[in-house]
């Protein structure tokens, strides 16, 4: 899942691999993308992410620790 | 012949959602005529040349399908409203009335009452920012396009820009450009060939030039405030009519450079006292989130959910008849875009954020004409009186030579 989480960050970002822990805006992640960002992991883990919970999720682990967390309470 | 193009919703519009959509359905196609929402949100229905409608509903359901998705739960945020909006009243209408005399697609003279209203508000919100103590900046009505081009204009807005063409500096082409408009009552359709690629534009608006002038420069840590005055171009293909979206109009602006903090602060500073302001004019309003008519791209629904989310622009909404609204002004943080696009520095903290505070002075007095209607005697006192006062005063010459 983190892999997966970071390879999407980087990718929409246009940015150099993450480590887990990293604050993703200070990487250079731009706050404009956010929404591009969102949708594409909602696609991917077939999950709602609630707007402000993910604007508190500011590095890979906490955002994947997010989606884990809607997985389970929001089954497919 | 007209045909109705209806394109059923996902799911209810919201009222965020609708303006969007009614924003943003204009720039697939200049031949797009009135488009809705019903008041259940359940549709979008606008009128087409019934020959131009190839391919138009599949372009306008995906638009709308985007612009739901992306707006996702998101709702508006009023940070002030004033005491008007709980009975408003409207004793005019946007329509061009008495003293104004349209010149051409979204250009307009004013003359009698709304000249006389539309130079009492430049003087008021003069007055307004003179609170702030700024820095006076003269501006040129033309703008490099490298400026421009710096300020992301071209990418975010290229629907709106206007091109400042001058013909080839060649005796040969202007030679034969005059000698084919001899008898001619407009330009003929080879002058475009003749032109230069432009190398400046009609400024869109005044407070990029405030970016241009401190480009480089590194600021106190107080930061710096300017006011600027002028006229601002910006083509708005079917949507100019009337008073509500002009082509051509004068803005006044208020603009912060410095840190993030010290703008955000003066940007409430001026909720509040911009709010009064509407107050004092009994003018039925409100501050509200918004976001800008992006262009159709690929990064227009993340530069709107940016904005709407990071509450960077809030507009000025002014209530018309009919459920209508019209933005008379916006307050708008950058964040640090203009600072590093200009290389400003703030003394200590990095690049410069900036705050401006804008008012479309036709549209300001578009709005008062609709509500409070174009006979003086029905106007707030403060607002008849200042103007009665300047229609009683003599005329300078006149005082001086008594004739």
């Amino acid at each position: 899942m983190i892999a997966r989480v970071i390879q999407f960050i980087s990718e929409v970002g246009g940015i150099g691999a993450l480590e887990p822990e990293t604050e993703i805006y200070r990487a250079g992640f731009s706050s404009v993308r956010v929404l591009e960002l969102l949708l594409a992991l909602e696609d991917e883990f077939h999950v709602t992410i609630p707007d402000k919970e993910f604007m508190t999720a500011r590095t890979p682990a906490a955002i994947a620790g997010l989606i884990e967390r809607l997985q389970q309470a929001q089954p497919a | 012949m007209t045909r109705t193009i209806t394109v059923p919703l996902r799911e209810p519009a919201n009222d965020m959602a609708r303006e969007e959509i009614i924003k943003q359905v204009a720039h697939l196609s200049p031949l797009l005529r009135h488009p809705r929402i019903p008041p259940d949100g359940s549709r979008l229905e606008f009128e087409m040349p019934a020959e131009e409608t190839n391919g138009i509903q599949q372009h306008a359901e995906r638009l709308c399908a985007m612009v739901q998705r992306s707006l996702r739960s998101l709702e508006r945020k009023v940070v002030y409203r004033s005491d008007a909006m709980s009975r408003p009243v409207f004793r005019g209408q946007t329509a061009p009335g008495a003293g104004v005399y349209v010149a051409g697609p979204g250009q307009l003279m004013l003359e009698d009452v709304p000249l006389q209203l539309f130079e009492f508000l430049d003087r008021a919100l003069a007055e307004l920012e003179q609170q702030w103590n700024p820095h006076p900046l003269l501006t040129p009505t033309l703008i490099p396009a490298t400026v421009l081009a710096k300020c992301d204009y071209f990418r975010s807005f290229p629907n709106t820009v206007t091109f400042a063409c001058h013909l080839e500096p060649e005796a040969e082409t202007i030679t034969a450009f005059r000698a084919r408009h001899e008898s001619k009552t407009d330009l003929d359709d080879k002058a475009l060939d003749d032109m230069t690629t432009p190398e400046a534009c009609l400024s869109p608006a005044v407070c990029y030039h405030v970016y241009h002038r401190n480009e480089g420069l590194t600021l106190p840590a107080e930061g710096v405030i300017y006011k600027v005055r002028g006229k601002c171009f910006r083509y708005e293909a079917m949507n100019m009519h009337g008073l509500t979206r002009l082509w051509d109009f004068t803005m006044r602006e208020l603009v912060f450079l410095g840190s993030g903090e010290g703008v955000l602060e003066q940007r409430q500073d001026c909720v509040e006292r911009v709010g009064a302001f509407l107050d004092e004019l009994g003018l039925a309003a409100e501050i509200r989130t918004a976001s800008d008519p992006f262009y159709i791209a690929p990064d227009m629904a993340s530069k709107t959910y940016f904005q709407l989310t990071a509450e960077t622009k809030y507009e000025v909404s002014a209530l018309l008849p009919d459920n209508e609204r019209l933005a008379i002004g916006s307050l708008n943080y950058h964040t640090d875009f203009f600072g590093r696009a200009f290389g400003i520095d703030v003394k200590g903290t990095g690049p410069a954020h900036s705050v401006c505070i804008g008012f479309g002075l036709e549209r300001f007095v578009c709005a008062f004409l609709a509500q409070h209607g174009p006979e003086p005697d029905n106007w707030p006192a403060n607002v008849r009186q200042a103007i009665q006062g300047r229609r009683e005063r003599k005329p300078v010459l006149e005082a001086v030579s008594g004739v």
